[in-house]
């Protein structure tokens, strides 16, 4: 009994398929290709708007971690440069070589904008005040003593707006935290250094020296602050530091051959000469003792703050030349530098920030190294090219 | 009794005290403290010598006070090493000598370190953005700048010898005379002493420098008409472009030379160049269809003094 239902329903399942197929066979053909895709609309609408491909968007990350930390910021020349006050945010302002023209630049996202356009030719050496309403300009001329151009900058028209007086023959020239700016010059056969107050217009006599061939280390403090001083270095002649203050100049106890220096309240570092080998050694000024760097470090290619035992260094441990520093000053020997950050206060140590060769793949011969107002950026010129490069802590 | 011991107190006491002053005579005859080296910069290492080589007692002990501050560690030594003072400062050293058979005798000295800074500025070439100091060359000007420190007496108060190899400048002492200028003459260097002393005569401190002469010397830079001369020196030139401008700068090379040449020449593949009107020591280099290899050569001398003068030269593929 069963096994006769089965058979039955199995037959019937069969006989309801072949009809099935056989009325698709005959009737269920589709007319269009329109009748075998499915049209998806709007409440049943078709929507024949054109659906265009999806434009693949590369995000670009604007977070400070993911700038390279070494890189260069403009690619313009550049004869100065100073980090300004600027709300604790990073901005540099910077005077193009050659043309004078003053530019600021967001060191975050690169934007360069130009302040000034007065054109000062042949501009070759620059110094920005600390808020970037003031700077002075020197050209490039076939003798030391220079012309020198001051001015303040419109903040309407950003025209440069000189202040007349300034266009003696000047040896170097620095502006101060406190807007003023420091100038040394040839009187009578010698060195004398000036102040200049570029708000109030007031002049002082800072200090006065019997020779000319003078490096100076002028101080942020301007005329409150110490002055350093030492005959220009070279391998062959010996030379020491001196100290302007007060109007008074003093001799302080480090010298050599091939010397140079920096300095501040606590520390002096130096390099000089000693036998046929350059070296360089940290004095402590409180101590009155030095101790000898392993390494040849230049205080031209230094950072050193007003007080304090730790400076920023670019340095290359690589022999140099018997007629060193001649041959860097000259353009005839060059350095590949890395940064570091040496602490001097009781056990001298160094500590590599960046090896820039390595990080940037270019020779960068470090020097005018700055650091930014909130202590986390450095800067600094490539020798070699002038052009300036930032390295963010 | 008690009158007697009063009496006899006051007779002693002068009598014991003359006794010791007696025996204590300062710089007695034939004793001295001898110094190595003789000047003294503040804050440097020198030695101190007990010199009784005439001296007629026979010497028992040696006691050293410095600033009246006995040295404890240093008794019955001849020599002492000490530090000067910073500038400034005076330190007093006395040899204390004990002398056989009882008493004392004692040599003094007063040591004023004092800074003696000569200064050198070559009146040679270099060029303007170089840092360095330049180098003298022979028959170029140098001047000769003296600082003291270290001494209350102000320079016009001073007393300046100047030798220059062995020779006294300016027919000798002169007052205030603190600069000088000299001409390099003929050798490989130059040795500068210069003794500074009081208006009594006394000498206060005295120092001699050696300095080498230098051969000048030609380097070549570009020049862009925009930013000027470049601060790396050129010794291969591609050129790149349609032309290119190099300076040549002949280092140490006398002012006077550089600026009034009796022979100054370019030479391009061996052959004389035009110089520039307006710079002679530039040279603009040109393309002038094809490529290959070229040396540029530059010479500038002085006619009359023949060491006054330098040449180079550098190789350009354009």
């Amino acid at each position: 009994m069963k096994q006769q239902i089965f058979i039955i329903a199995g037959a019937l399942i069969v006989l309801i398929l072949i009809l099935v197929w056989v009325y698709l066979l005959f009737f269920g053909t589709p007319k269009s290709a329109q009748d075998v895709f499915s049209e998806f609309g709007l409440n049943g609408e078709v929507d024949n708007s054109i659906v265009e491909a999806p434009v693949e968007i590369e995000e670009v990350s604007t977070s400070p971690t993911e700038r390279p930390k070494l890189r260069q910021l403009t690619t313009k020349l550049v004869a100065g440069f100073r980090e300004v006050k600027n709300n604790n945010i990073p901005l540099v302002y910077f005077v193009e070589k050659g043309t004078g023209h003053l530019y600021s630049i967001n060191p975050r996202d690169g934007e360069e904008v130009r302040l000034s356009g007065t054109t000062i030719p042949n501009t070759y050496k620059a110094a920005i005040s600390s808020e970037g309403n003031f700077m002075a300009v020197s050209s490039f001329t076939n003798s030391k003593n220079q012309p020198l151009v001051v001015g303040e900058i419109s903040t309407s028209s950003g025209a440069l707006e000189l202040v007349e007086g300034f266009k003696q023959n000047v040896r170097d020239f620095s502006i101060s935290d406190s807007n003023e700016l420091l100038y040394a010059m040839t009187v009578n056969s010698g060195l004398s250094g000036y102040a200049y107050d570029l708000e109030t217009a007031k002049s002082k006599e800072l200090f006065k020296l019997p020779f000319i061939e003078a490096t100076i280390q002028w101080s942020k403090l301007g005329s409150l602050g110490s002055q350093y001083l030492y005959p220009k270095p070279s391998y062959a002649l010996e030379g020491s530091l001196f100290e302007a203050k007060n109007n008074k100049v003093s001799r302080l106890p480090v010298d050599g051959f091939g010397f140079s220096a920096l300095a501040n309240d606590d520390i002096i570092i130096y390099s000089s000469t000693e036998g046929e080998k350059a070296i360089s050694t940290i004095f402590n000024r409180e101590t009155g003792v030095g101790e000898k760097l392993n390494t040849l470090v230049m205080p031209e290619k230094c950072f050193l703050p007003d007080s304090g035992y730790d400076l920023v260094c670019a340095n290359e441990s690589v022999q140099v030349p018997f007629e060193f520093p001649d041959v860097w000053y000259s353009g005839e020997f060059s350095f590949k530098d890395s940064l570091y950050l040496i602490s001097s206060k009781e056990l001298l140590s160094a500590e590599l920030m960046v090896d820039t060769l390595t990080t940037s793949g270019r020779e960068l011969d470090i020097t005018n190294l700055q650091t930014g107002v909130n202590k986390t950026e450095i800067y600094f010129t490539n020798k070699n090219d002038d052009s300036l490069w930032i390295y963010e802590i | 009794m008690k009158y007697v011991f009063f009496i006899l107190v006051f007779i002693l006491i002068p009598v014991s005290f003359s006794f010791a002053q007696s025996n204590l005579s300062v710089g007695s005859e034939g004793l001295s403290i001898d110094i190595e080296p003789t000047y003294i910069k503040p804050l440097s290492k020198f030695t101190v010598s007990l010199n009784d080589y005439s001296f007629g007692s026979q010497v028992a002990g040696i006691k050293w006070q410095i600033n009246n501050k006995l040295m404890s560690e240093s008794a019955n030594e001849r020599s002492v090493s000490l530090v000067s003072p910073e500038q400034g400062g005076q330190m007093v050293i006395e040899a204390v000598v004990e002398l056989v058979g009882g008493g004392k005798s004692v040599a003094r000295k007063v040591i004023t370190p004092t800074y003696l800074d000569i200064i050198v500025e070559p009146q040679t070439r270099t060029p303007f953005f170089y840092q360095g100091r330049s180098l003298p060359s022979i028959d170029s000007r140098m001047n000769l700048i003296a600082l003291v420190n270290g001494t209350t007496v102000s320079s016009n108060d001073l007393i300046y010898t100047w030798q220059l190899n062995n020779k006294v400048v300016d027919g000798g002492s002169l007052r205030g005379k603190n600069t000088i200028t000299i001409t390099i003459p003929m050798g490989q260097y130059n040795i500068i002493t210069l003794e500074v002393s009081n208006l009594a005569g006394e000498s206060l401190v005295r120092r001699s420098i050696q300095v080498r002469n230098f051969t000048p010397k030609v380097t070549f830079y570009e020049v862009s008409s925009l930013y000027g001369q470049s601060k790396r020196a050129v010794t291969n030139l591609s050129l790149i472009s349609d032309s290119d401008s190099i300076q040549a700068e002949p280092y140490y090379l006398d002012i006077e030379t550089y600026n009034k040449p009796d022979l100054l020449e370019w030479k391009l593949g061996g052959v004389k160049s035009p110089t520039s009107a307006g710079n002679p020591y530039q040279i603009t280099l040109a393309r002038n269809g094809g490529n290959g290899r070229s040396t540029v050569d530059f010479h500038v001398r002085n006619l009359t003094q023949l060491l006054q003068g330098s040449q180079g030269s550098f190789n350009v593929n354009f």
